[in-house]
């Protein structure tokens, strides 16, 4: 596991997006988000003041006005500048910013003359009657700023504040904003940088692992974010641990167990060539052969087992006729059971279409037909049937063999288990493999009764899938 | 008996089954690679050939599929090592007439080398001594301990079956498909031929599995 995971976390992690990269990105996103908002809300607060407010703030510039719009002539043009300059620096604006925000006014005197006029008001009178069919271009706002000199005083805003009009405050607001926006950036950077050296560790701790090293991974302080991934990790751990460790037992056993059957072929063999009386070579030669098979047999069963166990991936299912599977493998191990006596005999439909996984349902039913074979006297009998139980499969074999005490029953299923007693040469596998196929199937194996009152009888619930 | 091709790359293993098989009365050739088995193939007939899934250059399975696409209807039986029944499928499908997994006993080789040729040669003129039955497959007449046995055509079809595996157990199904008579109607029609078969034959040459078919039984010869 770990010898597989050094090299990939040896590779510069530069090959994959960054986490660190997408949370500034998400970060940033919702930032320049918020900021178009405001510059959205001020832009339509800037073009759309309601008249009542345009109305009270042209009244507080007359006010304001009023006094230099009282001077007399020759002094009125510098009163008036400076007045408007003073309230600019008032207000704090500088000169590009306030350059749409100044106010449009004219000072015109009792004879209709017009005395000034700020910088960006018209050379006509700002209240005058609009050309026909024209809309009034600006909300005018009359004043008298001294009754004795019969002056008027016209401040003046456009009706329709053009966009380029709000351009400025929103370029006043973007510069303060950008401050704050470049130490949230630093702020994030720093804040999931740190955040994430937990998993960097995580990752070190990994690789720094030998290969074969199944123990549990440490870190210093778990987090809630890396805790589950190192639960997950360890738990796999673990269950690769446990597996290594049963298929360590289960070589060792395969070993020790193909041991003796070797060492017998090893002596025949011995025999074969130091006999010097042919009859004795003939029994010599035919017990080698028996020797053989019975090393090939366990081998075949080792494998079948071997492959049982391992068994992780889900069935592979499909339709199959269920009955006539059954009959050609009974066919077969019918070859098995005649020359020996023994009356095999099938009951089943002759169709039964079913979703089984071929090579697993063939595994359990050579290996309990040919375990009651096996274990059956000469001119015994076996019975084997199938049925369709709802929309289960049942499948039952049994034999009026010397069956197998009740004490006894839970260990014929442990690998290499051999009833006591038992002269004939079994693998111990056979029972094993039925129920380690059983189980990866969810298939229920259960004992019934033998034939004759005696015997054994094994039958197999398998459900439908 | 007849020309046997071997190919099978393991030296001991090759060797030993050249023998086994020349005892048994056949003539072998034996290569060990799959180029040379196609270039002997080309030039040459034999009644059965022998593959083994695992060659050096290739897999016998690729050599099985040229040869079937070849149009040529020797049969082949594969051997290999890998015994999976999902591998046995692989290669009955790849055209193989019968698979063998590796360890297996001379006797199971033998028996199914002949059965392989006794089924192909169901036409050629050949007979078949089956302890006191002869069949000779050329007129389609059987003889029983020298007297001449009439048999219906369904009925001959049936023992030439039954007689191509001795001992074996064959299911009405596989009977049936031998000699495409699945589509009788009477699906009992094959338990009637049986039943007439054993009144001309004796009682005790065709054995019965319940449920399951029913088999040529001879003295000695199922090992």
């Amino acid at each position: 596991m770990s010898a597989m995971a050094r090299p990939g976390a040896k590779h510069s992690a530069g090959n994959y997006p960054s986490l660190i990269q997408r949370l500034i990105a998400w970060q940033a996103f919702a930032l320049v988000i918020a900021w178009l908002a405001l510059a959205a809300l001020l832009t339509w607060r800037g073009m759309a003041w309601g008249e009542a407010e345009v109305q009270a703030r042209m009244q507080r510039m007359a006010t304001v006005l009023s006094g230099a719009a009282l001077s007399p002539e020759a002094e009125l043009q510098a009163r008036m500048d400076s007045t408007e300059d003073a309230v600019m620096a008032l207000l704090g604006l500088d000169e590009d910013f306030a350059q749409g925000l100044r106010s449009v006014y004219q000072l015109w005197d009792h004879q209709g003359r017009l005395l000034y006029r700020s910088a960006n008001a018209p050379s006509t009178r700002l209240d005058a009657e609009p050309a026909p069919g024209e809309a009034p271009r600006w909300l005018v706002h009359r004043s008298d700023p001294g009754h004795q000199l019969g002056r008027v005083l016209l401040i003046a805003e456009a009706r329709d504040t053009p966009v380029s009009a709000v351009l400025p405050v929103l370029w006043l607001v973007l510069k303060s904003q950008l401050g704050v926006f470049l130490w949230h950036g630093l702020v994030i950077w720093l804040s999931v940088r740190v955040g994430l050296r937990p998993l960097a560790q995580l990752a070190q701790r990994i690789a720094k692992r030998r290969a074969g090293d199944l123990a549990p991974v440490q870190v210093d302080q778990l987090y809630a974010e890396t805790a589950p991934v190192l639960r997950e990790l360890n738990d796999l751990l673990a269950h690769e641990a446990q597996r290594l460790e049963l298929e360590r037992r289960f070589l060792a056993d395969a070993a020790h167990e193909l041991r003796t059957p070797l060492a017998a072929v090893n002596a025949q063999a011995h025999l074969l060539l130091s006999e010097e009386d042919g009859q004795a070579r003939r029994e010599a030669a035919t017990a080698l052969k028996q020797g053989i098979a019975r090393v090939s047999h366990l081998l075949a069963q080792l494998l079948t087992l071997a492959r049982a166990e391992a068994g992780v991936s889900s069935p592979e299912l499909s339709e199959l006729d269920a009955a006539d599977l059954l009959r050609g493998r009974v066919a077969l191990l019918a070859g098995l059971a005649r020359p020996r006596g023994i009356e095999i005999s099938l009951s089943a439909p002759e169709h039964l279409p079913f979703r089984l996984e071929r090579e697993s349902f063939c595994s359990i039913v050579d290996n309990l037909i040919d375990n009651a074979i096996r274990y059956t006297a000469p001119g015994g009998r076996v019975e084997v049937s199938l049925a369709l139980l709802g929309a289960s499969l049942e499948f039952c074999v049994r034999d009026n063999g010397r069956g197998i005490a009740p004490e006894q029953r839970e260990r014929v299923f442990e690998r290499f288990y051999r009833v006591p007693g038992s002269s004939e040469q079994g693998t111990g596998l056979g029972l094993a493999i039925v129920k380690r196929i059983a189980d990866r199937l969810g298939a229920e194996l259960s004992f019934v009764p033998g034939l004759d009152g005696r015997g054994l009888g094994l039958r197999l619930h398998y459900p439908a899938h | 008996m007849a020309n046997i091709l071997l190919v099978e790359d393991d030296l001991p293993l090759g060797n030993s089954l050249q023998r086994v098989l020349s005892m048994a009365g056949h003539h072998v050739v034996w290569l060990r690679n799959g180029g040379d088995a196609r270039r002997f193939l080309c030039d040459m007939e034999f009644s059965l050939l022998l593959l083994d899934i695992g060659l050096p250059d290739e897999l016998g399975l690729d050599v099985l599929a040229w040869f079937r696409q070849l149009g040529r209807q020797t049969p082949v039986m594969l051997l290999t090592a890998r015994d999976s029944v999902g591998e046995r499928v692989l290669g009955l499908d790849a055209g193989a007439d019968d698979y063998l997994g590796k360890p297996f006993a001379m006797e199971e080789l033998i028996s199914r080398v002949r059965a392989l040729l006794r089924r192909h040669s169901g036409q050629a003129s050949n007979t078949w001594q089956l302890g006191p039955l002869s069949i000779d497959t050329a007129r389609r007449k059987v003889l029983l301990n020298g007297q001449e046995v009439s048999l219906s055509a369904r009925e001959y079809d049936i023992l030439l079956t039954l007689a191509a595996e001795p001992g074996r157990v064959m299911t009405r199904a596989q009977i049936d498909a031998r000699h495409q008579l699945g589509d009788t109607l009477d699906s009992n029609a094959t338990d009637v031929h049986v039943y007439k078969l054993r009144k001309k034959l004796g009682n005790d040459m065709i054995g019965t599995v319940r449920g399951v078919g029913y088999v040529l039984d001879l003295p000695g010869a199922c090992a």
